[in-house]
């Protein structure tokens, strides 16, 4: 997890939040329960999407996320790695 | 003879803020927005500020004048796949719109270790970075909901004008009355006996207008000193007019009496540009707390006016969607009735 940038952290978080361009995030409860391959089913039909339309974002920061998140082995690591995300936003 | 050589010094030109924020420069941005604010002096300007957040008041002014930076034409923002889940899709060749957006971290030392305050409690520290969104006109698709109400259609019908200016009087910090008044002022609002006072006689829209005004006063400057004339009233009439303004926009009230040409002055009249950014932060987040309310109120009372539709009603429950219970009049409506002088038609 330290080897991921915070700005692809970020990236990850908002799959969890209520409204993930929100000024005062809040993790919403049933996205909490979010599995690993629904995360990043998310992420890389969101990859794909914005390739597709061509635009100018720097996708670096999401493949980059997405890669890590492939990395992760088993539901234990998957699930420390998103309460640490998360923690700060719940306390 | 030598010849002297002259080496031009060349200036590097300042960098666009496309290339700043594609090069994620964020001191470069934070300097940009900071420079940007003499722009607002312009009132064109301004009222374009103002109407975005009319339309859309989710973001601090920080984030507005960038969104408005980059895209002066924008109303609705939001991330691509919220347009996508509103059955809108992205234009090809989109160019994305970037809003600050904050990321909490746990603080840590140079060893890794997680940083505890004296109660032992983690410090958290925040980092933004920039993400990106889009604009409506950049999507097509599905039509987005409209407000459930629109004031400026309706205003020949008495019922809604009653129905809105008892809303606002709910949202009132302090009692409103509708009185004659000896002076030539359409309204105040007295901070020694905590109470909004509106001319009789002005005419509804007006009349709601001067009441959003003076809203604004009674829960700014609840307790202002302020004189006539001085620096400090100038400010606060300014301040109350915008987020009047920016309301009344929201209501779908007609607007086009207001102007702002108080800006142009800015300087002149003792203030400086950090208090126009400060200024900017007080009417957004009162415009924004005030339409929040509003539209909670009257989204309310409008719905429970407005007649069912029993094919919508079936269609959620096909979809296994959980409908509301029905809605039954509160005594929030128990404002009695304003005493304006209908028609007016001249307003």
């Amino acid at each position: 997890m330290d080897n991921l940038t915070d700005e692809s952290k970020l990236i990850i978080v908002q799959f969890f939040l209520d409204d993930p361009t929100s000024e005062t995030p809040r993790i919403h409860s049933k996205k909490r329960e979010k599995r690993k391959g629904t995360v990043l089913k998310e992420l890389d039909t969101l990859i794909h999407d914005l390739e597709e339309i061509e635009t100018d974002i720097d996708l670096e920061p999401y493949k980059e996320a997405a890669k890590i998140l492939r990395k992760l082995r088993g539901k234990d690591e998957y699930m420390s790695f998103v309460d640490e995300l998360l923690q700060p936003y719940l306390s | 003879m030598l010849e002297k050589s002259f080496v031009q010094e060349k200036k590097t030109p300042k960098p666009s803020l496309s290339e700043v924020i594609k090069k994620k420069d964020y001191k470069g941005l934070s300097e940009h927005l900071e420079e940007g604010i003499k722009d607002y002096l312009d009132s064109d300007t301004f009222q374009n500020y103002l109407d975005f957040v009319s339309k859309f008041h989710k973001y601090s002014q920080k984030n507005v004048r960038l969104i408005l930076a980059q895209k002066p034409t924008a109303r609705y923002v939001a991330e691509f796949q919220s347009w996508k889940k509103l059955e809108r899709h992205v234009r090809k060749g989109s160019k994305a719109i970037y809003v600050y957006a904050p990321y909490f971290k746990d603080k840590v030392d140079k060893e890794g270790n997680k940083v505890t305050d004296e109660n032992g409690e983690i410090v958290k520290e925040t980092r933004y970075f920039l993400t990106p969104v889009f604009d409506v006109s950049q999507t097509e698709g599905k039509e987005i909901p409209k407000p459930v109400y629109n004031l400026s259609e309706d205003m020949n019908d008495s019922k809604k004008f009653t129905q809105t200016y008892k809303a606002l009087v709910e949202l009132s910090p302090v009692p409103v009355s509708i009185q004659p008044i000896t002076n030539e002022a359409n309204g105040y609002y007295d901070p020694a006996k905590k109470e909004i006072v509106v001319r009789q006689g002005l005419g509804e829209i007006m009349t709601l207008k001067v009441l959003l005004h003076e809203l604004t006063h009674a829960t700014l400057h609840t307790d202002s000193q302020a004189f006539f004339g001085d620096p400090t009233y100038r400010r606060q009439e300014f301040e109350a007019e915008s987020v009047a303004y920016i309301v009344s926009n929201h209501l779908g009230l007609d607007t086009s009496d207001y102007s702002f040409g108080y800006l142009s002055s800015w300087t002149d009249q003792g203030n400086k540009l950090e208090e126009l950014t400060t200024s900017l932060e007080t009417i957004t987040t009162q415009a924004k707390g005030l339409i929040e309310r509003a539209d909670q109120l009257l989204n309310r009372v409008y719905t429970l006016d407005a007649p069912k539709n029993k094919f919508e009603e079936r269609l959620a429950r096909a979809r296994g969607q959980e409908l509301p219970e029905p809605r039954t009049p509160s005594k929030e409506y128990e404002v009695a009735d304003p005493k304006v002088h209908r028609p007016t038609k001249t307003l």
